[in-house]
């Protein structure tokens, strides 16, 4: 573990984005002691407010501060996706490498059962899961997970299919290794840099499903703030007041790349030959660009 | 020790392997080999690349199921074991593969690699194993400093001498080595052979070398076999290699090249002529390229006979040829 530390301290990409993103979780986290106004308090003197100084972001069509409404909404769409994200990758991970790994029928079992979860609509199965259970938050994590580890299952297996087949696999086995422990020190160290790349970006898709569904009304209930729930409460604005949303929307937008870019200088890290294949290519740049 | 001395480590009785890859398809990829290693002792098997001597070491080590025959290591056969009884004869058999670059996986450092074979065939604690590997480094004559870093950052012949250590480690009593030098440059070959022979004598090593240059495989070699589409073709002391009888080690005797050969004088086109891969009719496999293939070849297979002590070929036409 130890070079991978000294590695991340040194790539200042990596530093910058982990920052960003501790910055991203630490805020909303913080919520009470940062945010300058109460999120669900009306002040019906200053409504739609562009900008004062009791509201540095103005305020919505009811009154409220939107910076503390942004504040405090991190906390519900950041806690939903990081929940939905951990069920549904454990998940996902275990099923893929029990399904690369074995073979057999129950790859096939586990595949076809993966392609059925795939098939089903993602919102649609929200809804009616929703609207079965009751709106709920715990009921959109359940419904998000429900669906969501299908990525992480087909990846991995993928993955594993291809790595089970070094050498190293066979040469582990000869070391005394046996199934359960070649998947644990073998396989799975090498399949989880490939697969941070895929959480990390799964962090901006899941806000963005997470920001649909509290569109339609399924995520958070009023007047708990929320991402998603605040685009959808500024969209009938958009004309005379598109502050209402364009904050809302940067905040995502700003998360998404933030996660996806932590994603990628991730694996620059954990893949020690990523690296060096990175300077080759740089240094082949260079001799091309000399010439 | 004496007493183990003509004992054999391994002992293949009519191994064979069988593809399926259909309905009837069946792929023969090894028919009814039998050898036996002594203690000690250095078995080479030369063939072309597709004769099945990988698919032979493979069976051995068992990463690939034995179909027909028994493989007897010291006596047990190994040829159905599974599960935790095929783990522990891991500690009898160890296997250097062809390239030392795939061996290892990406995540795991040159130090840990050579630990974890002791510490998971529980041989020693991690702390131990820590102190074996850096001496296991010494012997194969390599920087200790090398340890931590991970298999990138090492040139193929270091690579190799690691994975070496390590069959070495546990001490087993058979190492397969699989084209072990074939992927390094001519130079480093010579250095690594030198390292198996002083291992081997430090030890009292039983190896078993398949390669398909006949020139390297003599050099450590007690004995060499020559396989050919699946099948033992000739079996002999490695000092006899001249005498070969086999129209087939012959023409690999004449094929091997040197620096001393000039011209094209020693391409000889008649030998050259390459067969249309294995048939699975019965008959000579070898006889669409022999200069010596008669009537009698199509019809009936040859199967191995000592000709001499210690000399077996699998040919119709030994008087012809000798």
């Amino acid at each position: 573990m130890k070079p991978y530390i000294r590695k991340a301290l040194r790539s200042p990409q990596f530093l910058l984005f982990f920052t960003l993103a501790a910055a991203l979780i630490l805020i909303p986290v913080c919520a009470p002691w940062i945010a300058p106004n109460d999120p669900i308090e009306n002040d019906y003197e200053n409504l739609m407010l562009l900008h004062s100084e009791k509201y540095p972001l103005g305020t919505d069509q009811i009154g409220r501060c939107i910076l503390s409404r942004l504040i405090w909404g991190g906390r519900t769409s950041l806690l939903i996706v990081f929940v939905v994200i951990v069920i549904a990758a454990a998940a996902g991970i275990f099923l893929g490498i029990l399904s690369g790994y074995c073979g057999g029928w129950i790859d096939m079992l586990i595949t076809r059962f993966t392609d059925i979860a795939v098939a089903v609509p993602e919102t649609v199965f929200v809804i009616a899961l929703v609207s079965v259970l009751g709106s709920s938050l715990g009921h959109t994590i359940l419904a998000m997970s429900l669906v969501g580890w299908t990525e992480y299952c087909r990846v991995t297996r993928a993955l594993v299919l291809s790595l089970k087949q070094n050498a190293y696999v066979e040469e582990a086995r000869l070391g005394g290794m046996n199934e359960v422990q070649i998947i644990f020190r073998m396989i799975l160290p090498n399949v989880i840099p490939y697969l941070l790349v895929n959480i990390a970006q799964d962090v901006g898709a899941k806000l963005l499903t997470l920001s649909g569904l509290s569109l339609l009304g399924l995520a958070s209930q009023p007047p708990t703030p929320e991402w998603g729930y605040m685009l959808s409460e500024g969209r009938r604005f958009i004309q005379s007041d598109p502050h209402l949303i364009i904050y809302p929307g940067m905040t995502i937008v700003l998360n998404v790349i933030v996660f996806n870019l932590l994603g990628d200088s991730l694996r620059d890290i954990l893949d020690p030959r990523f690296t060096r294949k990175r300077r080759e290519w740089r240094k082949l740049k260079q001799w091309q660009s000399i010439e | 020790m004496s007493e183990y001395k003509d004992s054999a480590v391994l002992e293949l009785k009519h191994v064979g392997k069988v593809f399926d890859s259909g309905k009837d398809t069946a792929f023969r990829a090894v028919r009814d080999v039998s050898l036996t290693v002594r203690r000690g002792e250095c078995l080479g098997i030369v063939g072309e690349s597709g004769c099945g001597k990988s698919t032979l070491a493979r069976m051995i080590t068992r990463l690939t199921d034995v179909s027909e025959g028994e493989i007897l290591l010291c006596g047990r056969d190994i040829s159905k074991l599974r599960g935790r009884a095929l783990r522990s004869t891991y500690r009898d058999v160890q296997m250097v593969f062809q390239d030392p670059y795939s061996v290892f996986s990406p995540r795991t450092s040159v130090g840990t690699f050579l630990e974890d074979a002791l510490v998971y065939h529980g041989i020693l604690r991690r702390r131990e194993a820590r102190q074996e590997a850096k001496r296991l480094m010494e012997l194969v004559e390599l920087p200790s400093g090398l340890m931590d870093r991970f298999p990138h950052q090492l040139s193929g012949g270091q690579l190799q001498r690691v994975v070496i250590a390590r069959a070495v480690s546990i001490r087993p009593k058979l190492v397969l080595l699989d084209e072990a030098t074939s992927a390094l440059d001519v130079s480093v070959q010579k250095q690594i052979l030198k390292l198996l022979v002083e291992l081997q004598r430090m030890y009292g090593l039983t190896y078993v070398l398949i390669g398909h240059d006949l020139a390297v495989v003599r050099t450590i070699s007690d004995r060499i076999a020559v396989m050919y589409a699946g099948m033992v073709v000739e079996e002999l002391d490695a000092a006899e290699l001249e005498q070969a009888m086999h129209p087939y080690t012959r023409m690999l005797l004449n094929s091997v090249f040197s620096v001393h050969d000039r011209g094209r004088k020693i391409i000889d086109l008649e030998e050259m002529r390459v067969s249309g891969g294995h048939t699975n009719t019965e008959g000579c496999p070898y006889r669409e390229r022999c200069m010596f293939a008669g009537p009698l070849c199509a019809e009936r297979r040859p199967l191995l006979a000592e000709k001499r002590t210690g000399h077996s070929v699998a040919c119709h036409n030994i008087t012809q040829l000798s």
